[in-house]
Parts: C-alpha cells; sequence; structure tokens
C-alpha cells in the first residue's frame, strides 16, 4: 500500500517537474535577457549571501509551509474533543486567571461546550469538529499536537513569540533563521516570503531578520486586508515604463556599472550590485509568473475553493503558496490575519464567528495539502497549521471564549513527521496542556531539526553573544518523527 | 558564604548515615524517577546540561544550580526541585514534558523530608561556576589607560607629515607596501562632501575646488564643510543610530513619542556647535542634574536626557516591577554599548561570560537607573488605554528673554492647547451648528425623495443646496477635527513646553542582584556604583554623591580615567571616514569585539581628542587632512596580494552611501530637497493612538520634502527606502549599519515611484537650460549626479542611448522629457552613484 503510494508519488512529482522546467522555460523565453540566461545564475546566489548551505544532518524536510490562523482558533471546537466539557456544560468553576489583574487569582467561570459537533475520520478515528470538513479528510496525512503551551497572554507577544522566540526583544524571526541556515534553493525568487501579512501584533518584526543580515529578511507579497488578487512584491513592476524601454534602460546601466567595474578592478561589492540587479530583473520576470494564478485548471481552482465566495480569497494565498514552493522558495507564509486590534479568529464574545473563518480557510488549506500530495511535495515540504494561542473551555461573556496560551493544539504534516497521529493532551477540560507538552520553543527546535539544523547549534553572533531562535530552551520532539 | 557551606555540612552529615530503609527507598523509588525523568537534562551525561543543575550525584546537587539550591535535606516546602515537579510555578514546571504522577512527586518529597539520603559518589565536575578576576580582566588591551605615543619614524618621511600617517605608513612599511597615490581633487571634493555633509558637491563647487590654485585649497574647504549647518545633519544623524533614535514605542503596542524630535533637534545642534565630547556625554546622562545659568540651557540639557528615555518599551508588559527592570536593562545596555562599547547587558543575568564584568557590576548601575525615572509619556500596563500623558515627560522652563533663536530649547508648539473653558466655548458651538446643518440636509433630502415621487422639477436647485450644505458639514467636522487637537486635557500631540527624558526617581535605593535576571529570583543588595574593571584603582567604584548617582556615573564615564570613553568615540569617527573602525566593531570593545588593527594609532587619536578638549570638529578635522584620508582608492596588485582587506589601508576604502545620502543626493541632484531644518515631526501631529499602516503613516514616513535625518522613524514603520537600503534598526545601538547589496534595492532603484519622480524632475530641470545642447546636455547629468565628466566613450553610448529613445517614441516633447529622464534614472541606479571612491 506504502509501495504504492511512493510509486505513484514519484510519478507524479517526475511529470509536475518536467510542467515546471516547460513553464519556467516559456517563462524565460519570451522575455528575458539572452546574456542573463547564459550566466552562471549560481554565483549571483553566492554573491548575495543566499546559496545553498549544507543543513547540519540529512534534512526530512526542504521547505516549509506555515498556514498562520490569527487570532487564536479555539482548539475545543475543532481539534481537541472533551467528554468532559460537553458533559459539565454550564457549570461554574474556578479557574486562575492569565491576564494583567486577574493573574493568579480565582474566578468561578462557566463551561461552555463545543459549539460544533465532533465526528470520527480517518483510520486513526482522529476526532474533528464540523468546522473543519475538508481538513478533515486529511486526518490520515497529518500529525496533531494538541499538548501546545506558548508564552505571553495577548496577541501582540504572543505572536511575536510564535514567530520569533521572543515576546518582546527583537529576535529574527523563525523564517530568517532557516534562510540563514540552509541559503535559497532557487535563483529567480526570494528565499523567505509571507503572503498578506498583518501589519499589527508586532507587524513586520514578525518577518523581520533583526540581527542577522537583511538578505535573510521576510519579503512580504501583499498585506492583510488587501486583496490577495493584488497581492505582489513590492516593485516587481514599473507602472510607467514599457518593458523594452526598460531592457534597453537596464543594459544601458549594466553598461555602466561595468566600466565601474573594470576601472575598479574586481572590486567585489560593485560585482555584487551588478548581479543584484540581474537578480531583479530575473525576479521581475518571473515572479509575476509564479504568483498568477490563470494558469491553473478550473479543477485546481476548485479544489481550493477558488471562486466561491468565503473561500476565494485565502483559496489564492495557499495556491500561490503551492506555486512559490514549488519554484523553490524555501519558507512561505500564508496569513488568514487583518489589521484589526482582534485579529480574526479572536472570539471574545461571538464563537459562532469561527464558522466564518474556517468557511474562509478549510476548504483551502485542505486543496493545499491535496495539491501538494499529488504532486510529491508534501514528502519534503513540512506545513505547519496554527495559531498563536488557543481559547478557553470556559465562556467570556455570553458566547465568547478568552485567549488560551496554556493549551492548544496545531498541526503539521509532511515532510518527516508522523502521519495520522497524534500527540500530547490537555487536561479533561481542554484548558492546560498535560501530557505531551510542546512548548512552542520546542515546535521551533523541532522545526529546525526537521530542515536538517540544530537550534542549538544554529546561532549568530551579535551585540557579543550568540543568539539562537531557542533563546536557551527547546527540546526537539522526537515522537513525532516519522 | 556561611549560611552555604553550613548547608553543605548539613547535607552531608545527612547524607554520609543514610539508614539502609532509606537507601532502599532511594533505590526503588528516587533513582528509578531521576533516570527516567530528569537525567536527560541534569547529568554529566546530558548533551547539555540545563539550568547549571546536575541530578545524578549527591554532590551535583549539592553545589545547586543557577537559580541557587535545588534541594534543602529535610525541607521539601524550601526546594526547588520539588517546586518544580509540582508544577506550582508556571516558570518552572519540571520536567517540562508533563507533570510526574502524583505518587511520584509524593516520593520525591518524602525523600527530601527524610534528609535526601544519597548515596550517588560521581562527582559535579564539568559544572564550572563562573569566577571573575578583576585584576586578571585589567589587563585585557581596551580596559588599559590610553597612552599616547609619539609617531613613528618612516622611510617615505616625505609623505607622511602628519602623525597619522605616520601611524599608518609604519605599519604598511612593517610588510613592505607602500600607499597609493593621492586622489584627483574631482573624487576628493565628492569624497569629503559627502563625508562631512552628506551631500554631493555641486557642479560649480567642483569648479571651483579644482581651479583653486592656493596651498590651502583643500583645508579651505574642509573648514567649510565643518561650518556648514549641514555637518551636523550628517554626524548627528551617525549619532542618531548610536542612540536608537525612534518616535514611537516599537514592541507589541506601538504608541508614537510626539516629543521625540527636541532630542534629534539637540544631536544635531550640539554637533554644530562643537560641544564637548565629554560634556556631550554628560548633558545625555544627567543633563537634569546639572547646573544651567539660563532656563534655555537647563531645558536643553534635560533634553539630551531624552536619550535614555526612547528605547523601545514593551506597553503590554502588566508587571510593574519586569517593566521597569526591563527599562532599566535597556538604559544600562544602551549606556554600556553607545558609550563603552561594553556588552554590559549580558551581565543581566549571570557573570559576564566574556568579559571580566560580575553580575554585581550590573545590579550597582542598575541601582542608578533604578532610582531614577524613564519619562516617555506613557506608564505600562495600560494595555489598550494608552495614553500620552505631560505628566509622565519631563516639564521645561519657560523659554527666557535670552534665547538665540534656536529651537532646541525652546518650546516649538505644534499646536497650542486652549483653556478648559475656551475649548468648551468653541466645541459647544461648532456642535451645534453642524449638528443644525445635518438637520437641514436630512430634510432637504427627505423632501427631494417626496418630490421625486410626483415630479423632477427643482432637481438641479435641490441638488446644488444639497452640494453646498455638504461642504458645509465638511467645514465644520474639519474645524471640530483641529479644535480637538487643541484638547487641555490632552497635550497629547506633542504639544506643551515638555520633552523626553530622565529625572530623579521617588525613591533612591540600592538594588539586589537578580538572579537569572528573575524579578522573583533576588539574591544579595548592591551598592549603586560603576563597572569595576574601568575604574581607577584610586577611584571609588561606587556612587558617593546625592541622588540616583547619575551625576557620579556621567563623571565616571568621561573620568579621563576611563580606558574606554575616548577610545570609542574617536573610533566611530574613523568608522565614519574610512569605512572601517581601526576597532572594526565599534559597538563592541570588549573580548567578543575585534582588536585595533592600529593600537598605537588608536591611543595617539583618543589621547589627543581628550588634549584637544573633546573637539569633535577638531578630531574630525585632523583626521580629513591626513594624508592617509586623501588616498586613493585605486587598486594594487602587490599590495591586494598582502593585504586584501585593506586592513593596514594602502588604499582609500570605497564606500557604500547610506540611505540618507543615497536619498538626498537624489533629490538634490534632482532640485526637490528641502535644504531647510524640518520644524518638529509629523509624528507630532499624527495623534495619540496605536500605530497602524494606513495613508496617514505612510504621508507621515514618506511625504518629507527635507533632509532624511528630518524623517520620522517610527519603529516597525521606517520608511520603505530606509528598510530596503540598510537603515540602523532603531531599537539598538548600531554605529555600525549593514551593507548589504540585495535584489530588493535593485527592484526599488529600477521600479518605485521616488526614484522615477526624481529622474523626471532632473531631467525637467536640465531641459529648462537653452545654453544646453545634446552633448552637454549628457555632460550637464553625469557632472550633476556623479559629480564628473564622462569619457569619450560614455558620452557617445549616452547621447546614443538618448537619440534611439526619442526617436524610438516618435520625438514628441513629451519623449524627449522621457528619455533624458531615463538616463538619469540610470545615473541614479548605477553603482557609481551609491558609492563614494
Amino acid at each position: 500500500m506504502q509501495q504504492d503510494n511512493r510509486h505513484r508519488n514519484d510519478l507524479v512529482r517526475g511529470m509536475s517537474r518536467r510542467r515546471m522546467l516547460r513553464q519556467t522555460a516559456c517563462g524565460f523565453g519570451g522575455l528575458a535577457l539572452a546574456g542573463l540566461l547564459n550566466e552562471d545564475q549560481a554565483s549571483a546566489a553566492k554573491v548575495s549571501g543566499l546559496a545553498p548551505k549544507a543543513p547540519h544532518f540529512a534534512p526530512k524536510a526542504k521547505r516549509v509551509i506555515f498556514i498562520f490562523m490569527q487570532g487564536g482558533p479555539s482548539h475545543v471546537d475543532s481539534f481537541d474533543y472533551k467528554d468532559e466539557l460537553v458533559k459539565n456544560d454550564g457549570k461554574n468553576i474556578d479557574f486562575v486567571g492569565v491576564r494583567f489583574g486577574t493573574f493568579g487569582k480565582k474566578s468561578k467561570r462557566r463551561l461552555m461546550k463545543p459549539l460544533w459537533r465532533f465526528k470520527k475520520y480517518g483510520q486513526a478515528g482522529q476526532t474533528v469538529s464540523e468546522l473543519f470538513p475538508h481538513i478533515a479528510q486529511h486526518v490520515d496525512d497529518i500529525c496533531l499536537l494538541k499538548g501546545m503551551h506558548t508564552n505571553g497572554v495577548a496577541h501582540g507577544p504572543s505572536t511575536l513569540f510564535m514567530h520569533t522566540g521572543a515576546t518582546a526583544l527583537v529576535r529574527p524571526s523563525i523564517g530568517s533563521w532557516v534562510t540563514y541556515g540552509l541559503g535559497s534553493e532557487n535563483k529567480n525568487l526570494p528565499a523567505f516570503v509571507t503572503i498578506s501579512p498583518s501589519a499589527t501584533k508586532g507587524g513586520p518584526r514578525n518577518y523581520s531578520n533583526a540581527f542577522l543580515p537583511t538578505i535573510y529578511q521576510g519579503v512580504p507579497i501583499g498585506r492583510a486586508g488587501l486583496s490577495a488578487k493584488l497581492a505582489k512584491i513590492a516593485h516587481i513592476s514599473n507602472p510607467k515604463m514599457e518593458l523594452s524601454d526598460q531592457r534597453r534602460q537596464f543594459e544601458f546601466m549594466q553598461k555602466i556599472n561595468r566600466v565601474q567595474l573594470e576601472a575598479a578592478q574586481g572590486d567585489d561589492r560593485l560585482d555584487a550590485t551588478i548581479k543584484s540587479y540581474e537578480l531583479a530583473f530575473r525576479m521581475q520576470m518571473n515572479a509575476p509568473g509564479v504568483l498568477e494564478l490563470s494558469g491553473e485548471d478550473e479543477a485546481t481552482k476548485e479544489m481550493y475553493g477558488i471562486g466561491e465566495k468565503h473561500s476565494d480569497d485565502f483559496g489564492r494565498q495557499c495556491l500561490m503558496a503551492r506555486r512559490l514552493s514549488e519554484a523553490g522558495v524555501r519558507y512561505v507564509q500564508i496569513n488568514y490575519g487583518d489589521e484589526s486590534p482582534n485579529p480574526r479568529w479572536d472570539q471574545h464574545s461571538n464563537m459562532p464567528a469561527h464558522m466564518n473563518h474556517a468557511r474562509a480557510t478549510d476548504k483551502p488549506v485542505a486543496g493545499l495539502l491535496t495539491d501538494l500530495k499529488r504532486r510529491g511535495l508534501l514528502e519534503d515540504t513540512l506545513v505547519w497549521w496554527g495559531g498563536e494561542f488557543g481559547r478557553t473551555p470556559f465562556a467570556q461573556g455570553k458566547n465568547g471564549r478568552d485567549h488560551n496560551p496554556r493549551g492548544f493544539s496545531i498541526f503539521l504534516t509532511g515532510g518527516g513527521v508522523k502521519s495520522g497521529f497524534s500527540y500530547g493532551e490537555t487536561d479533561e477540560i481542554g484548558h492546560y496542556a498535560v501530557e505531551g507538552k510542546v512548548h512552542m520553543h520546542d515546535l521551533h527546535a523541532t522545526i529546525l531539526h526537521l530542515m536538517g539544523l540544530d537550534h542549538e547549534k544554529l546561532t549568530y553572533r551579535s551585540a557579543g553573544r550568540d543568539f539562537r531562535l531557542t533563546d536557551v530552551y527547546g527540546e526537539v520532539v522526537k515522537e513525532i518523527m516519522a | 558564604m556561611a549560611a552555604l557551606t553550613l548547608m553543605g555540612g548539613m547535607a552531608v552529615d545527612a547524607a554520609t548515615k543514610p539508614t539502609a530503609k532509606q537507601l532502599t527507598f532511594f533505590e526503588k523509588r528516587i533513582r528509578p524517577l531521576l533516570v527516567a525523568k530528569c537525567y536527560e537534562c541534569h547529568s554529566t551525561k546530558s548533551k547539555k546540561v540545563k539550568g547549571g543543575l546536575l541530578l545524578d550525584s549527591a554532590e551535583g546537587w549539592r553545589a545547586g544550580g543557577d537559580s541557587g539550591e535545588a534541594i534543602v535535606p529535610g525541607k521539601p516546602e524550601e526546594s526547588l526541585v520539588i517546586e518544580a515537579v509540582r508544577y506550582k510555578n508556571r516558570d518552572m514546571e519540571m520536567p517540562p514534558k508533563g507533570k510526574l504522577k502524583d505518587h511520584e512527586i509524593v516520593a520525591l518529597e518524602a525523600w527530601v523530608k527524610m534528609g535526601a539520603p544519597d548515596p550517588r559518589m560521581g562527582s559535579a565536575k564539568g559544572i564550572k561556576k563562573q569566577k571573575i578576576d578583576i585584576e586578571e580582566g585589567r589587563k585585557f588591551w581596551s580596559f588599559v589607560k590610553p597612552v599616547k605615543g609619539t609617531p613613528p619614524v618612516v622611510e617615505n618621511d616625505d609623505w607622511a607629515k602628519d602623525g597619522i600617517s605616520r601611524f599608518i605608513l609604519a605599519s604598511l612599511e612593517e610588510k613592505g607596501l607602500n600607499p597609493v597615490g593621492e586622489t584627483d581633487r574631482v573624487t576628493l571634493i565628492r569624497r569629503v562632501s559627502f563625508d562631512l555633509i552628506g551631500l554631493p558637491p555641486t557642479p560649480a563647487e567642483v569648479d571651483a575646488f579644482v581651479h583653486d590654485k592656493s596651498p590651502n585649497a583643500y583645508e579651505k574647504l574642509v573648514d567649510r564643510l565643518l561650518a556648514s549647518k549641514h555637518f551636523g545633519e550628517r554626524w548627528g544623524r551617525h549619532w542618531l543610530d548610536v542612540a536608537r533614535y525612534a518616535e514611537s514605542t516599537g514592541k507589541t503596542r506601538n504608541y508614537p513619542y510626539p516629543h521625540a524630535w527636541k532630542y534629534r533637534d539637540w544631536v544635531i545642534e550640539a554637533i554644530n556647535k562643537d560641544k564637548p565630547y565629554d560634556r556631550f556625554v554628560m548633558e545625555q546622562v544627567a543633563g537634569d542634574l546639572l547646573a544651567g545659568r539660563t532656563a534655555d540651557q537647563r531645558n536643553s540639557q534635560k533634553i539630551a536626557t531624552g536619550m535614555f528615555a526612547m528605547g523601545s518599551y514593551d506597553l503590554n508588559e502588566r508587571n510593574t516591577r519586569q517593566f521597569k527592570m526591563d527599562v532599566v536593562d535597556e538604559q544600562i545596555d544602551t549606556m554600556g554599548r553607545a558609550f563603552l562599547g561594553l556588552t554590559l547587558g549580558c551581565a543581566r543575568c549571570h557573570n559576564h561570560k566574556f568579559d571580566p564584568v560580575p553580575t554585581t557590576n550590573y545590579y550597582a548601575l542598575a541601582g542608578i537607573f533604578v532610582s531614577s525615572e524613564a519619562k516617555f509619556g506613557y506608564g505600562s500596563r495600560q494595555g489598550g488605554g494608552n495614553r500620552m500623558s505631560n505628566a509622565l515627560l519631563v516639564s521645561l522652563e519657560k523659554a527666557g528673554e535670552d534665547n538665540n533663536g534656536a529651537t532646541t530649547a525652546k518650546n516649538v508648539p505644534v499646536q497650542q492647547s486652549l483653556s478648559k473653558k475656551e475649548y468648551d466655548r468653541r466645541m459647544t458651538m461648532l456642535n451645534a451648528q453642524l449638528k443644525q446643518a445635518q438637520r437641514r440636509l436630512k430634510r432637504l433630502s427627505n423632501s427631494a425623495a417626496k418630490r421625486s415621487k410626483n415630479k423632477r422639477r427643482n432637481k438641479n436647485a435641490t441638488n446644488g443646496q444639497t452640494e453646498q450644505l455638504k461642504k458645509t458639514i465638511a467645514g465644520l467636522q474639519r474645524q471640530v477635527r483641529s479644535l480637538r487637537k487643541q484638547s487641555p486635557q490632552g497635550g497629547t500631540r506633542g504639544s506643551g513646553n515638555v520633552a523626553m527624558g530622565l529625572a530623579e526617581g521617588n525613591r533612591v535605593a540600592d538594588v539586589k542582584v537578580h538572579i537569572r535576571g528573575e524579578i522573583s529570583n533576588l539574591g544579595r543588595l548592591v551598592k549603586r556604583g560603576f563597572v569595576e574593571v574601568i575604574t581607577d584603582r584610586n577611584k571609588s567604584t561606587h556612587a558617593t554623591g546625592k541622588g540616583s548617582g547619575r551625576l557620579d556615573l556621567a563623571r565616571w564615564l568621561v573620568d579621563e580615567g576611563n580606558p574606554l570613553t575616548a577610545r570609542v568615540a574617536v573610533n566611530r569617527v574613523w568608522h565614519h571616514l574610512f569605512g572601517r573602525g581601526l576597532v572594526s566593531t565599534v559597538d563592541n570593545f570588549g573580548a567578543t569585539g575585534s582588536r585595533p588593527t592600529h593600537p598605537e594609532l588608536l591611543d595617539y587619536l583618543a589621547v589627543e581628542f581628550m588634549e584637544d578638549g573633546w573637539s569633535m570638529k577638531g578630531l574630525i578635522k585632523r583626521i580629513t587632512m591626513s594624508k592617509a584620508y586623501r588616498m586613493s582608492s585605486a587598486h594594487n596588485t602587490k599590495s591586494y596580494e598582502v593585504d586584501p582587506d585593506n586592513l593596514l589601508l594602502w588604499r582609500m576604502n570605497r564606500k557604500r552611501l547610506e540611505v540618507e545620502a543615497i536619498r538626498d543626493a537624489m533629490m538634490f541632484v534632482a532640485g526637490s530637497l528641502n535644504m531647510k531644518p524640518a520644524v518638529a515631526s509629523p509624528v507630532a501631529r499624527y495623534g495619540n493612538g496605536e500605530i497602524r499602516r494606513n495613508a496617514q503613516i505612510d504621508s507621515v514616513t514618506t511625504g518629507s520634502s527635507h533632509r532624511s535625518v528630518y524623517v520620522p522613524i517610527l519603529r516597525g514603520y521606517e520608511p520603505e527606502m530606509f528598510s530596503i537600503f540598510d537603515f540602523a534598526e532603531p531599537s539598538e545601538v548600531k554605529g555600525r549599519r549593514d551593507i548589504t547589496t540585495v535584489a530588493p534595492q535593485a527592484l526599488f532603484m529600477m521600479n518605485s515611484e521616488f526614484a522615477m519622480t526624481q529622474a523626471k524632475r532632473a531631467a525637467e530641470d536640465m531641459l529648462t537650460r537653452s545654453e544646453l545642447k545634446n552633448l552637454t546636455r549628457v555632460k550637464h547629468a553625469y557632472r550633476n549626479a556623479l559629480g564628473r565628466e564622462p569619457s569619450k566613450a560614455e558620452l557617445d553610448r549616452a547621447v546614443r542611448y538618448v537619440f534611439n529613445y526619442i526617436q524610438s517614441k516618435g520625438e514628441s516633447k513629451a519623449a524627449v522629457t522621457e528619455a533624458w529622464a531615463s538616463l538619469y534614472h540610470a545615473l541614479f541606479a548605477s553603482a557609481e552613484f551609491r558609492y563614494v571612491y
């Protein structure tokens, strides 16, 4: 059975690679400068510091797609079913507060059962609520982590913590660490991109290189609040000049540069400037094509929920992510977020609104998983789905739920993790992680490990000391490795 | 110490006589548990021992871990190990992956209660408790007081007349190398102009200098640039990198600092007036405690302390003690790196791992800052309800009669706030007018709707009335908005005679060492004071004066016995003029920093700097006048083979321009740069709401036509061009910016609105000059943008390029502008434009 799958995957992968080459070749043939194509493209990457680097040990995954569910989706309403919570619905129980003013104090809170019914799916019989009927079809492929816990109580600190391993200090994003550790897999695109990122809750810090060199900065494509149809890399095209004029100008300018380079006799930095223009021009030629979805067939778009009212926007983001990953972008983040003080999944007073967000994301995420799998990409792509924290089993107001950093669920799938597997538990009502606890630092350590990087060795010296993504913490969760 | 030995003694005592029953208990219940749940991180065989604690031998746990004693025999309630396994302290839950079973916890408690009998004999070596030897530490090169040596004797005596160049030449000659020749005047004036004022020379200035035959032509040029008001804008910005200047809190809740610009202006003015560097340092640390003759002077000194009140603070931090200690840490770290080149922040949680700075020194400094108050306008723990309050800022005095017109110390009101009575009167009136107009509009549209059912008459007249009313309403709403800015409770928008800065705290006290930096884990009390290893042996390491001790700290920083302050300062200047510091890690003179390439020269410069009354302009003049600075940046194969990185300075380094200079130069060439200093900052008008990306933010950060130093810097929203071109991260001391060359820079230059606009303006300006024809236009463009004439080949190519471009576009007037704009665009985007040779 498994043998068959692998065989089929190999076939599919072979096909898609050929198709990809053809697409790329077409993209180039028509537009790019003849001279550019003949140059050693790797040298551009080398000069820019993004040349592929050897990992510390054999990696299980070569690239990451992180699907960020901003605001904190409720685990007790989605993946973490609790019988006791249903049975004790409406009961008032003492809870210890985490927020300022209630910190450490006990107060009576009303338990609120899940608002959605759960069903068992797949061979493992994993329970998933009807919020995510499409993702549920993939439970045999995914590895659920139900004992997650993290730092911070508010969105800002926890979101930063999830991205950078620090709630308040300025630290590089995990995507920057990964590209710093491994370099780029492609020559025509950035190594780390984030699609439709939010400007709030840490904003650009969430994809910032901090003290790492600027080349490891995440490149934003579009922004939260802007339709994914309009999402593009900044300045990727010229709004005023025709391409033919631009090509002529480009050649003229590179001549000026080459004269300088000759005069300066091999100054590396002048050479790097010339190379950076070549890469930029290749990006200008290629990136819009990679982000252009019109070439995808209708069935594929339908699979991602593109064209449907609720899921169109996020479907586009997910499909872009696949195309970027396929084109060799090392770390792709998709953001289901916005710019408001209460991010999308943040239902303090109206849990039923979770349904809107599930409708917007369920089908696109499931479509992405299906697509990655059939193209053979899932084997060496690590997909991470999750929010900055979960929500409380007790009610806030009439039918809301508060933040819960003490216990929540995320899932991983693809490169190197067990499939159809569930790891970790929260307590009987879904409040605290108690078994198989995985702290956000541990998740970071594990993701780096799957990429072939030792989180204790991936360091960068700044201000006189060596920094790591996991600070002085982090344990690799070996239990979930395939 | 005595207590520790006593405890140790007791433990040994208890451990030497375990009963057989106790041993059985240990072997059956405790050892397997420790092996299974703790050894992974707490044994000598662990890949990495966590928390400095070993649990695989009795000696191990008796030695304790980083948090102190792990097990107190007989006292489970005082034992950290027990606290950890109980999972009651959320910062310390062990084992981290999941709580032990209840019966396991009970067993551990019982074992500790019986005195923790432990037969395991292993040793705890491998865990070294760090001890710092201060006297040994004093021997490190940068902690030894600089001594001014005589410039060395050199063979090529003619080349090196000045002391600086002799030091450079001596180390070159030692390696058998020769310096390259002097650079040409065209290159030299471009270099020194960018270096000193951050702008290119105009073609006329180039001509004047090239044709000036007087022997002191170059000195006159240097003097002119040093006296320019643009000098402070250039070198002030260098300091703002170090001071991590920004106009918002950054972090998770990003609130504006509407008064930060007063500090920016103080820096620019101080540098333009050549305020002696020792005074410059003292005012920033303790300006509020220094005497001042006039109100202006006192105000100016208070504003200077803004340096220590404009960090990036986490307003979300709900614990006030934690917040205070985080602010203090940021202050110590900033002070250490900015003035001393020391990474003192490292000693917050443990003794500095590389430099001889014990935690006690850190908390000696912390006491000084804890006893002071950083007034930046906000309090902590205010969550979403943060409000700028003038009470949380430093009050300034009314500017005196003696004011000489400088904006710095004056209150430059962006909006004058009104008295409550006047404000209420105007607001009531406006609101009444607004309501009335809105009612009329409603009536009008209702009646229009009714009429339209019957007949369509008078439609136009109604429309006209509606439009008029809508205009009136919009106008009134505008007035309400602008009136709100003058609200008396506010002071919210950068108005009011206040500034960011330091003040003495309500309570002056020493603080205790915070073990592992944790506020809940306190060690011994430390007297307020300084860093011991760089304090003269004969002088006190304690703050002895009145109050917080900040004034003592300021004096200590610029004490002639302090080995670091002058060295760090002159090295920063060298870094900007040569593209690399004599110590390349300009913010780190400690063990992990790099060693000086020319230690004697560094000392020579440092001592001379102090002897010259800490004059920055004097120092910069000495360096720019030196033969070494005037070298060409030409290549030399032989020297390159010996010293490819040019560490010995056999030639001048080519320097990449900073984003400010790139932006300013493009706008300068295009004629669109406003050369006047900006008044205040648009941030002062932004309001007091949390900063989010919107049109207003975009206009605040990109709309300025002033020089780049005046462009508002909001943390997290640095102007796009700044982020792309390696602007200094404004949350940390950054004396040396990254220099990267990446594709987004190229994309910006190729495709951004900014680059295209500047190119077009430059072309339009050129085309208005009727005296210019095609050939001379190309020359003009080259001279304007690159400061030099094009070569014959370049000239031909450019003319051909422009000619073909015009022809392909149908030779219209628009095509001509477009073609020349395209040439300027290519010149701006070229590598040469971005580099100084």
